[in-house]
């Protein structure tokens, strides 16, 4: 390739830039090392050339994700990696009382409007069918969701109206 | 039925049995289910409870968790107050930018606690000892602190 003249402003060093071509379908992955996906879009500002988010390509049948920048720790030649842990990510996950009681899946999440905080857990189970947990008593979330002692979970019905 | 006699000098009311812990599920701190309590051990002499022993399912090695470990008895379930350190054996490993570098393919831990001192990363046909100080998170998977030409400069594990 040949050589490269430059036109350019202040300080800013070439070498300290990042090929926004390169980080194209590279790994996404969470602030607790999950694989999110891929890269699929790089979305910048229509004035001022900053980049404003990326978009997450997840595999077949599953909904992209839109990520902003205020969550996105650093984008390298090798990955993006997040400052979160989406929320988004952790359907499926069982639900455990402080008693060890298993009581549902997480299927939705209840957010303040788009961001990743959120106010309540959507859950279901056959016999609760859907009910709502406030985050007030979620103990901790990974691989599972671990209420707090004073959660008292709704009771189980064998009949009821939908 | 008879109410059971008790010679004990204690309140046993508060008390719990080895039927409460035998056959409950094990989660640790992470929310992980990592078997059912199948043993419970006591101390020969002093008689105190010293830990339990979890059976992690057909095939996979049990796993001996001391008291200390234990965060709380339920009635469904045993939690732990820590995360199984032998839980990361498989997961990715990621350099500091992300690179996928390969998987745990073993753990040395310090003593026997759960802390680790080393974990072992197989890359195909190679393996290297990576030690604890270059661990950055563990989480889903491990994110190491240093990037991937330092860990090919580090000796290879024969």
């Amino acid at each position: 390739m040949g050589t490269m003249d430059f036109i350019t402003e202040g300080n800013i060093q070439y070498e300290k830039t990042l090929n926004l071509k390169e980080v194209l379908s590279k790994k996404v992955i969470s602030k607790n090392g999950l694989l999110i996906g891929k890269v699929s879009e790089i979305r910048m500002s229509n004035n001022g050339m900053n980049v404003q988010g990326i978009v997450v390509s997840r595999g077949f049948l599953k909904n992209r994700l839109y990520i902003s920048k205020s969550y996105i720790d650093k984008l390298t030649d090798d990955s993006v990696i997040l400052k979160i842990d989406p929320f988004l990510m952790s359907r499926g996950l069982k639900i455990v009382t402080s008693e060890g009681e298993v009581i549902g899946k997480a299927v939705d999440f209840i957010r303040k409007d788009l961001s990743n905080d959120i106010t309540a857990i959507v859950a279901y189970s056959f016999l609760r069918r859907k009910f709502n947990i406030p985050t007030k008593y979620v103990k901790s979330k990974e691989y599972s969701i671990i209420l707090k002692p004073h959660y008292e979970p709704t009771k189980k019905y064998f009949w009821q109206r939908s | 039925m008879n109410q059971q006699k008790s010679i004990s000098g204690k309140d046993l009311d508060e008390a719990i049995t080895s039927d409460d812990v035998l056959g409950k599920e094990v989660i640790d701190s992470d929310g992980r289910f990592i078997g059912i309590t199948e043993k419970v051990f006591i101390h020969p002499t002093l008689l105190d409870f010293v830990g339990i022993s979890v059976d992690k399912g057909f095939l996979k090695k049990g796993l001996s968790i001391g008291k200390d470990f234990i965060e709380k008895i339920g009635s469904q379930a045993v939690f732990l107050n820590i995360s199984v350190a032998y839980e990361i054996k498989g997961m990715k490993v990621f350099d500091k930018n992300g690179k996928k570098l390969g998987k745990v393919s073993g753990i040395a831990l310090k003593g026997s606690g759960n802390d680790i001192d080393a974990i072992t990363l197989s890359r195909l046909t190679k393996k290297w000892i990576i030690p604890s100080k270059m661990i950055d998170k563990i989480g889903y998977n491990v994110i190491l602190n240093v990037k991937e030409e330092d860990i090919l400069n580090l000796e290879e594990d024969k």
